[in-house]
């Protein structure tokens, strides 16, 4: 029942939010409402504990002459996905509040609308429902882009939409492909598509579809051209449901159906997919070394970063899997972290570009230290929540391939300098024209950034609480692959 | 005649009825409201009546109407879309000076042409229904004739539909010829002895698809679609889009379904041919558009090339399939016309994209409707259109039509391309057109597609089992 609350209640705001006018009561409405959904989301996790991964089922009949159900329900892995869901959309609407936008009405229930599609990809256990949550997904985010965003907003998130939508419809063909090799009578249902007989020919098939899709949602390069100009021309809130939470269904889905579905396949093909990401990662990584435009630079690192994940999922390994659960966890946190300091800067100074900065630090020392620990955080420092994802995913590719890893290692070296280099142009030295009267953060932005400050040590100390969540669900992935 | 024909017949006969009661009216006092009134009862009246059809269905009056589950359907989807479109009429009417009451009484010999096709056994019926639609089309298209363009665009449809109406009755004499009867039934059994061989019976069936794909406006007879749909007035464009469409789909299934033409060969290589190029063609040719009228009007080229991949299916899950296609995209295409209607003025009609720019910001609600419609023809879930697309793209991989669905899902994103075109404009900044005023009764039309589009989007079940019950 929880699962379903989870879905309805963000839809619920969405439309409250809709007949109210006046912007103040919005925002607050907004804020309540997110860590109201939040609180639901912790009631659930409670209960997934205690009655020992009874994955808090709901069915109900849709479609069912074809085999199609409501069935939404939480296994670890969902659950540490709904909770970083609903964690981050409060830090997403308070970070919000520096900004005032046009019909402020509309703006936050396309948040939610947003929030309420994200959790049913992450809760559904039925191919179709899933398919639909994910694309219903994408039109808040699109919406958010295009109609709040920046410069050249308009070709830039056309761009975006075709390129996702693409790999949606193949993603959407090959469901139903499967869907006719399930044991009669047909159905969408996880457990049935997982129990679909495939030949090797449909297995690589099926899989090329899927990774088409997800590839282009993760992104994994060179299917990556949509993202930078994406998430630089989006608003600020656009980015962090993007990059934060978004791109996170690609994976997601990668684990959830690609992996148990067509197992043969991923092995087999493996390597060109590692490949791939790999050389993604190199590849943003040195593009993120030469950026001038913070966001920009975040949004090259953050292809580095998912590409580490995805390389790691395809090795099939328990360290990789169960590090790439907990690095998508940790990277939503740090880089939803990163946007909101990128944006608290902007608004101060009316720009991103890291030559005009310089000497923050002096004058803003709440922000500098804030900033430097989600930094570290994402360059992956003992005790912060990067190390943990990425020790794991780096431990798995090793046992895959000494070669792999060392490549993909080159992401924390490289990780270092981008970020650390950037810290340095902007934070250090001294202060010029711009950032001569800057401010430090105010009470809301810290309201913002302390979650996320905690969160990255929480999980960077203390990772075994999350690490056990999903572990009987990534055995189970494995197994799958047997 | 026996009771259940009558039955049977008073939907036919309430919309036969209401266009001579109006006529009579007219005569005596020339009242628009009174006709206004006449004919959104008379459609009403037709609806409710369809209710005292079901317990006597499935029923053969003589040998040239069949009321079944099928037909039944159709109805209601025809006379509800008529009713709608009544509506949306009379708000377009109101910049009309003078003679505004014949509308309705030309609007209903058409809906009767609908009617009667949908319920056609018979090549004579089938011939009179569609006669009886087009002869009346022609008096709508140019009802506004002091526009510029549609003395033009009636002409336009005349020339072409009376050359199709004849290759379509060459057609049928050339198959009466063979089989020695215009009734379905019979044909179909001439057929099963004889087969598919006679090159006279062949002919006979090629003049009937020309007649037949200009009425579904599919390529290559499509050149007059985006003329017509720009020159008439708007809510006869989406009268041509919807009804006229949806009740040659219908007697076109039930004949080919029937024929049981997807095991022929010939038919399979036609209309794979024909439903590919239309797809293309209508799709690649709607992305330069700069007029939502013409762009709406390719994509119904698009969207009936794949709606007869249903044909090919040849099950009982192909027609289903076929029905929730219409009905959606007839609801949907409502809801973009409508909005199109109800934004026109007395001296433009609101067809330009351009003026379009930034309606959200100065109509959140009449924007957002339109949004959810072309969001709908895309076929982007929760909206009817997709899972109108997902089920014909099911049915159709389990018949096998690789072909006919992979082309289905590349066109689905080159018609996103300027689905997606049109939104954007309506979320850009805003220019400074005016738009008048949209009265509660188009609010009303505007509600209900909206939450058609939607319900058939979130809550299809129901009617799911309804289609898979008749």
């Amino acid at each position: 029942m929880l699962t379903v609350i989870l879905i309805l209640l963000p839809l619920a705001i969405s439309l409250i939010l809709l007949t109210i006018r006046e912007e103040r009561v919005i925002r607050q409405f907004a804020l309540a409402g997110s860590l109201a959904v939040f609180g639901v989301a912790v009631a659930a996790f409670i209960q997934y504990k205690t009655c020992s991964h009874c994955n808090l089922l709901f069915t109900a009949d849709w479609l069912s002459t074809l085999g199609v159900s409501l069935k939404f329900g939480m296994d670890g892995i969902s659950l540490l996905m709904v909770m970083l869901t609903t964690f981050l959309v409060p830090v997403i609407i308070l970070s919000s509040f520096n900004h005032s936008y046009s019909r402020p009405s509309a703006f936050y229930s396309l948040i939610f609308l947003m929030e309420m599609a994200l959790i049913g990809v992450f809760t559904s256990f039925d191919g179709l429902i899933f398919y639909i949550f994910w694309e219903l997904a994408l039109i808040p985010a699109w919406f958010i882009c295009a109609v709040w965003g920046g410069k050249d907003r308009i070709r830039i998130t056309f761009k975006f939409f075709i390129y996702t939508f693409v790999g949606s419809l193949f993603m959407l063909v090959a469901l139903i492909y499967l869907y006719f090799l399930t044991p009669l009578p047909h159905s969408f249902d996880f457990q049935w598509l997982y129990a679909a007989t495939l030949t090797p020919v449909e297995q690589t098939w099926i899989f090329a579809a899927f990774f088409l899709a997800f590839a282009i949602k993760i992104p994994v390069f060179p299917l990556h051209t949509w993202q930078p100009d994406t998430y630089t021309t989006a608003p600020g809130t656009g980015s962090m449901l993007l990059a934060g939470i978004m791109l996170k269904m690609g994976i997601y889905g990668m684990i959830r159906w690609m992996i148990p579905v067509c197992h043969i396949a991923v092995k087999q093909y493996a390597p060109v997919a590692i490949i791939l990401a790999i050389t993604g990662i190199v590849y943003a990584s040195v593009i993120a070394i030469r950026q001038n435009d913070m966001k920009r630079l975040v949004a090259y690192s953050s292809i580095a970063h998912v590409g580490l994940i995805a390389a790691g999922v395809f090795t099939l390994t328990l360290h990789s899997l169960e590090g790439a659960v907990i690095q998508m966890v940790s990277h939503g946190i740090n880089i939803v972290g990163l946007f909101v300091v990128i944006d608290a800067i902007e608004k101060r100074t009316n720009t991103r570009n890291i030559s005009d900065l310089g000497g923050i630090a002096l004058k803003a020392p709440r922000l500098a230290i804030v900033f430097m620990i989600i930094l570290l955080g994402s360059i992956a420092l003992p005790l912060t929540n990067g190390f943990i994802g990425e020790f794991l995913l780096l431990l798995g590719l090793f046992e895959y391939s000494v070669v792999f890893a060392a490549i993909a290692g080159l992401t924390i070296i490289f990780s270092a300098v981008y970020m650390l280099w950037m810290y340095q142009r902007t934070m250090l030295g001294r202060t010029n024209a711009i950032t001569e009267q800057i401010s430090d953060l105010t009470r809301i932005e810290m309201a913002a950034l302390i979650p996320v400050v905690i969160m990255i040590f929480w999980i960077g100390l203390f990772p075994g609480m999350f690490l056990d969540v999903t572990l009987p669900d990534v055995l189970q992935i494995i197994h799958f692959t047997k | 005649m026996v009771r259940e024909d009558f039955i049977c017949l008073t939907p036919l006969m309430i919309i036969a009825g209401a266009p001579v009661l109006m006529m009579l009216v007219v005569a005596v006092i020339r009242s628009y409201k009174v006709i206004y009134g006449l004919s959104l009862s008379g459609f009403i009246l037709a609806f409710l009546s369809i209710f005292f059809l079901l317990p006597v269905i499935p029923h053969a009056t003589g040998q040239l109407f069949i009321f079944d589950g099928f037909t039944i359907l159709f109805f209601v989807i025809i006379i509800l879309a008529c009713l709608l479109i009544t509506i949306l009429s009379d708000g377009y009417l109101v910049y009309q000076e003078s003679e505004k009451e014949e509308y309705f009484i030309i609007l209903y010999t058409s809906a009767l042409g609908a009617l009667v096709l949908a319920a056609a056994s018979n090549f004579v019926t089938l011939f009179l229904g569609l006669e009886m639609l087009s002869i009346s089309l022609y008096v709508l298209i140019a009802y506004r004739r002091s526009r510029d363009n549609s003395i033009e665009a009636a002409v336009k449809y005349l020339i072409l539909a009376s050359g199709a109406s004849g290759f379509l009755l060459f057609g049928m004499g050339l198959i009466y010829v063979d089989t020695g009867s215009l009734e379905f039934t019979k044909i179909v059994m001439a057929l099963q002895s004889s087969g598919f061989s006679s090159p006279l019976l062949l002919t006979g069936f090629s003049m009937m698809v020309v007649g037949i794909g200009f009425k579904l406006a599919l390529v290559p007879f499509h050149m007059w679609t985006p003329d017509v749909y720009h020159g008439a007035p708007v809510p006869v464009a989406t009268f041509i889009a919807t009804v006229s469409k949806g009740a040659v789909i219908a007697v076109l299934l039930r004949f080919f379904y029937a024929i049981e033409g997807f095991r022929n060969h010939n038919f399979i290589l036609l209309i794979t041919v024909v439903s590919i190029l239309s797809m293309f063609i209508g799709n690649l040719l709607a992305i330069r558009q700069q007029n939502l009228k013409r762009i709406l009007a390719y994509s119904s080229i698009s969207n009936m090339g794949y709606l007869v991949i249903t044909l090919l299916i040849g099950t009982k899950g192909g027609i289903d399939a076929a029905v929730f296609y219409i009905a959606s995209y007839i609801i949907t295409t409502i809801g973009a016309f409508g909005v199109i209607t109800l934004l026109s003025d007395r001296d433009n009609e609101a067809e330009k994209l351009k003026s379009y720019t930034g309606l959200f910001w100065k109509r959140p609600w009449v924007a957002i409707v339109l949004t959810l419609t072309m969001l709908s023809l895309a076929g982007i879930p929760i909206t009817s259109g997709f899972l109108a697309k997902f089920y014909v793209i099911l049915e159709g991989l389990n018949a096998g039509l690789l072909v006919l669905v992979i082309s289905l899902i590349i066109n689905s994103v080159i018609g996103l391309y300027y689905y997606l075109r049109v939104v954007t404009i309506l979320f850009s900044p805003p220019n400074d057109v005016k738009f008048p005023a949209i009265s509660p009764a188009g609010r009303l039309v505007l509600f209900i597609v909206t939450l058609g589009i939607l319900w058939l989007g979130i809550f299809p079940e129901w009617f799911f089992n309804l289609i898979a019950r008749f």
